[in-house]
């Protein structure tokens, strides 16, 4: 068995890797963005008329914000713990406050606000157009795994290092 | 009696094919293959999702996507209440909650919507997502539809 140290991947690599190999998240063109000071977890994802909600492809389909919710979470929950720990949704809720429009890439800002024992608490807000308004508000809860996988056994399933 | 029925076949009939226009009129609902299940293989309104590797959200488990899981059932809700309006105005999602019951396996998904109210305004829908049997879901949520006119109706015709 490898044994190799968890320093030698660092939860922001696994993160990386992470995205790199889900396989949804290529499929729809979803971009991890660099951290920034804030400590927030951000992703981005360009318009393409599939991911419209009606055939003018004037809007994103509400649902494609809400993968990006999905996944900006689960980025921050791992953010937040700072190891690898397998987690699951438990729920989720999303307020569309406005459409999204497809004139300018979707961003999600996500953050972990609160974390017990076994359960984290993240929301994450969705900004779409050029002035970057909030399209979308959506608040989760993630079960945090008792199983202990190891950052370097789950990088190397991934497919090794980045 | 028998005239019931005919009339009732009508609607199904007729409703079956507003449910599919609008399915085809999403172009993300297209790209997932979201279909209605044929008539004749169901009583009820039920729909269905093909399994595809490029669902799959966490690839150590393998498990779907809960993004494509929650979109699924966005599109059952929004299609159900687009079939049932008179208008010919798309139904907007105002709020969508979702509760994971168990992980979506690599499998097919299916669901069904109930349409709980439908004010002046707004649609209270629950829908029920399952892989093997309706009675073990693996998702349960809840959506409000705006069903009246807005803003965005000028940008966004009907299909």
């Amino acid at each position: 068995m490898k044994t190799a140290s968890p320093k030698e991947i660092s939860i922001a690599d696994l993160a990386r890797l992470f995205m790199k190999h889900m396989p949804h998240g290529s499929d729809i063109g979803l971009q991890l963005m660099a951290p920034a000071a804030d400590g927030k977890s951000r992703m981005r994802l360009p318009p393409q008329p599939f991911l419209s909600g009606d055939p003018g492809a004037t809007f994103f389909f509400p649902g494609v914000l809400f993968s990006m919710a999905d996944s900006a979470c689960g980025m921050a929950v791992f953010h937040a713990l700072g190891r690898y720990v397998p987690i699951a949704t438990l729920d989720m809720r999303i307020d569309h406050l406005a459409p999204a429009t497809m004139d300018s890439d979707l961003v999600a800002v996500a953050e972990c606000y609160r974390m017990t024992k076994s359960i984290a608490f993240a929301r994450c807000e969705l900004l779409s157009g050029p002035q970057s308004k909030v399209s979308a508000i959506a608040v989760g809860t993630f079960m945090l795994s008792s199983s202990s996988i190891r950052i370097s056994d789950a990088a190397s399933f991934l497919g090794g290092k980045p | 009696m028998n005239g019931t029925n005919e009339r009732s076949g009508t609607d199904a009939l007729r409703m079956h094919q507003r449910i599919a226009a609008t399915l085809e009129a999403i172009p993300y609902a297209r790209h997932l293959g979201i279909r209605l299940i044929d008539p004749h293989e169901s009583d009820e309104v039920a729909y269905h999702m093909p399994f595809d590797a490029r669902r799959i959200g966490n690839p150590i488990l393998p498990a779907l996507h809960g993004g494509v899981v929650a979109t699924f059932m966005q599109v059952v809700a929004l299609s159900e209440t687009y079939a049932l309006l008179r208008d010919e105005l798309l139904p907007k999602l105002v709020d969508f909650s979702i509760d994971y019951l168990s992980t979506a396996e690599p499998r097919d998904l299916f669901a069904s919507c109930e349409i709980h109210r439908v004010g002046k305004r707004v649609a209270a829908v629950g829908i029920r997502c399952w892989q093997r049997t309706p009675n073990a879901p693996v998702a349960l949520g809840r959506a409000h539809v705006f069903v009246a006119p807005s803003a965005s109706d000028a940008l966004c015709p009907p299909p």
